[in-house]
């Protein structure tokens, strides 16, 4: 193979592949990029085996040729080079980079055992634009845990209508739940597909503002088609049912307030610092024009706040673990979020007024699980204010 | 000066082989074969038999059949890659790399993950468990998980030597198919075949093996054949020396090659034949030694050689369960001493 790109081509592919890579002692080749030239330029390829991605490189190829060689050390590489042109040749099991007058000799591994990009099957198609879909993830995969045996949960859900695109991730805490309007849809019925997240962080990584995605799903794969970037990602579904999260929204609430997001999220990092370390919970005391935020580590100490709301109904409290609120409040696009509670046991809805679409759920700490704390009746307040 | 670079995978010797090749086992093969054939593979397969006879080799084999999706595995792309380890839907988890020479529960953990998704290039993803009975407790508890709700395009695949190691809960949710000895002429045949080696060797080696076609070729390659003297010298100081030589005779022993069960397999045979001769009842196995085990055999009462051959043989079935250095030394130690007492008459 011999091929020359531009140092910003070869730079931008390898950013944009060299995170699907895989350090398993199993199968050392997927810790490698595989590159494919053709007569028209090069594919540059890479996975994990969950997920694979590929982008199409400008190059002028003087051999057509596949080869692979290790992701890290090609970044490392071509990120120190002078802003020229690279030559990449091969010669057998060796790779050889040259720029100016520098050159890199790499070990490879034969392209043949690089594992294949899987056969695309039939299925539904549709397309949006990358950045309702980085929207989408963003108001979403917050949710997701970080590990957990329900192999289900760390992937996101993702359905799929002729009118409609919706995303769900949960950690059985916490959940964020997005949906958009595809602008194009094709194939029949509906899809239900569990896409892995670690995958789709990638994926997040790589919208931006312009351009539209074209994703594809079948039964066993979805392939993420970013044509403005020449760039695709397929990945496997993660098998299984995803718990039923519709039950788990509360269809009705009894509050509705509308907190400054900032402020707010201020005062839990500040209630973080001496919060209960079983739960990792901090108190909200909700009462006549203002939020009290309050911690109370038995062992290290305590902590008391205020932050100003636009609220005259009936003092209620509830508690939280902090990293949930956290986690709802860093993605929250907007200066003011809507808080909706039903009782102080059911789950508490977040919604923000720019973005109609998506809605961040978290399950509150039951308050007599709180040393010193007196058990809340289950009614929030007396009255519908919802 | 630029660097030569070897980059190609070295292709693991158990690997080798599709089930055309495999000596022996034809009812097993058949059945593993057909079964493929109509789509009832059970999902989770125990092979169990003896050291050597051929549990890895047969396992392989079945995942080079897997991959290769009803074509033929001996030119099917997966398959060879299977031989080559690169094969992206198969994970192995094995003692090789673990100090306590245990598989951990980490190793079953990232199985579980590894069956989250559907395979990429096979009909199935595989997990290969050996040996099976050196997972800890906690990580076969994690596997029980795994198979009480077996995903429905993953294959296990164990290998042990006594199923009765397993778990019950484990075993009973395994096709376990036994593997039987090799007979003796197909033994003799494929081993003339794929060592080289001179038939008398070759014969003496099949003779020695008990039917395991991977002890046949560890003892055809071994200098073992060439060291039987040297082990037979070992035995006649246990004769004579009493406690003072057993270390040292244990020491020696376990120099003679790095596979315990192959040394003990053939000091069983030795201890048989020298009672053979010393009750005048049929041939020797080591008809070319007849001359230095009947002078072994002079003097010792035949109830003792009996006993001393007994427990050379029930040891070789239980060097698996010693795979430290310490412990398979302890244990050489304390079977050449006992192995001393039943010869010296206790």
């Amino acid at each position: 193979m011999k091929a020359t790109f531009s140092r910003q081509t070869l730079l931008s592919g390898i950013g944009l592949t060299q995170n699907i890579v895989s350090t398993s002692s199993t199968l050392p080749i997927l810790s490698n990029l595989l590159f494919e030239a053709d007569s028209s330029g090069v594919n540059l390829i890479s996975t994990d085996l969950e997920g694979f991605a590929k982008v199409r490189l400008e190059a002028t190829v003087a051999e057509a040729g596949r080869v692979t060689a290790p992701a890290k050390t090609l970044a490392d590489i071509v990120r120190s080079l002078p802003d020229d042109e690279v030559a990449l040749t091969t010669s057998g099991t060796r790779m050889t980079l040259t720029c100016n007058r520098n050159v890199f000799h790499l070990s490879t591994m034969t392209a043949d055992d690089f594992p294949e990009w899987p056969k695309s099957e039939s299925g539904v198609t549709i397309t949006i634009e990358q950045s309702d879909l980085r929207r989408l993830l963003r108001n979403t995969l917050f949710a997701m845990p970080g590990r957990d045996p329900r192999k289900v949960l760390m992937g996101a859900l993702v359905e799929v209508s002729a009118d409609r695109l919706t995303i769900v991730a949960t950690d059985g805490r916490k959940l964020g739940k997005a949906s958009t309007e595809p602008t194009e849809f094709k194939g029949e019925g509906e899809k239900s597909v569990i896409i892995p997240g670690r995958v789709l962080t990638e994926i997040e990584k790589s919208l931006g503002d312009q351009g539209e995605v074209k994703l594809e799903i079948s039964d066993q794969r979805a392939v993420f088609n970013l044509d403005n970037l020449k760039l695709t990602y397929l990945t496997s579904l993660i098998e299984g049912k995803f718990p039923q999260y519709q039950s788990v929204i509360p269809e009705t609430f009894t509050r509705e307030l509308q907190l400054p997001t900032a402020l707010v999220d201020d005062a839990i990092t500040r209630a973080a610092i001496l919060a209960e370390r079983k739960h990792h919970s901090i108190i909200l005391s909700f009462g006549s024009g203002m939020i009290g935020v309050r911690a109370q580590s038995f062992e290290d100490g305590s902590y008391e706040g205020e932050v100003g709301i636009d609220y005259d109904g009936e003092p209620f409290k509830l508690a939280f673990n902090y990293n949930y609120l956290h986690d709802v409040f860093r993605v929250a696009p907007d200066a003011t979020i809507t808080m909706m509670v039903k009782e102080s046991t059911a789950p508490v809805v977040f919604v923000c007024a720019s973005d109609a679409n998506s809605l961040y759920l978290v399950m509150p700490v039951r308050m007599h699980d709180l040393q010193g704390e007196e058990a809340e009746p289950a009614g929030v307040g007396a009255g519908d204010h919802a | 000066m630029t660097p030569a670079i070897a980059t190609a995978p070295e292709i693991d010797p158990d690997r080798k082989l599709t089930f055309d090749r495999i000596v022996g086992h034809r009812t097993t093969v058949e059945f593993l074969t057909q079964s493929i054939k109509e789509s009832r593979l059970p999902h989770a397969i125990a092979l169990a038999g003896p050291d050597g006879v051929g549990k890895k080799t047969l396992a392989w084999a079945l995942v080079r059949e897997i991959v290769s999706g009803g074509e033929d595995s001996t030119s099917h792309r997966g398959s060879a890659k299977v031989a080559r380890g690169t094969h992206p839907d198969i994970l192995v988890c094995d003692n090789s790399g673990s100090p306590s020479g245990q598989i951990v529960i980490e190793q079953i953990r990232e199985a579980d993950d590894f069956t989250a998704t559907s395979p990429l290039e096979s009909p199935k993803k595989i997990i290969f468990i050996s040996p099976a009975e050196r997972m800890n407790p906690a990580a076969a508890n994690c596997l029980l998980k795994l198979l009480e709700e077996p995903p429905r395009h993953v294959v296990i695949i164990l290998t042990c030597v006594e199923p009765a190691a397993l778990l019950p809960t484990i075993r009973s949710r395994c096709a376990v198919l036994r593997l039987e000895p090799v007979a003796p002429e197909d033994l003799e045949a494929w081993l003339l075949a794929e060592s080289g080696e001179a038939q008398s060797r070759v014969s003496l080696a099949v003779r020695l093996a008990e039917g395991r076609p991977g002890r046949a070729m560890a003892i055809v390659r071994g200098k073992l054949l060439e060291q039987r003297g040297s082990i037979l010298r070992e035995i006649s100081l246990l004769k004579t020396d009493g406690f003072a030589g057993i270390f040292g005779v244990a020491d020696r022993l376990s120099q003679l090659d790095k596979d315990m069960a192959s040394t003990l397999s053939i000091l069983a045979v030795l201890l048989r034949d020298a009672l053979a001769i010393r009750i005048g009842a049929g041939h020797a196995l080591n008809e070319d030694l007849t001359d230095e085990l009947a002078e072994l055999a002079a003097g010792l009462s035949p109830e003792g050689m009996l006993r001393a051959a007994t427990l050379a043989t029930e040891a070789v079935g239980e060097t698996p369960r010693y795979y430290t250095p310490q412990s398979r030394a302890h244990f050489l130690e304390v079977l050449v001493s006992r192995v001393g007492q039943e010869l010296r008459g206790r």
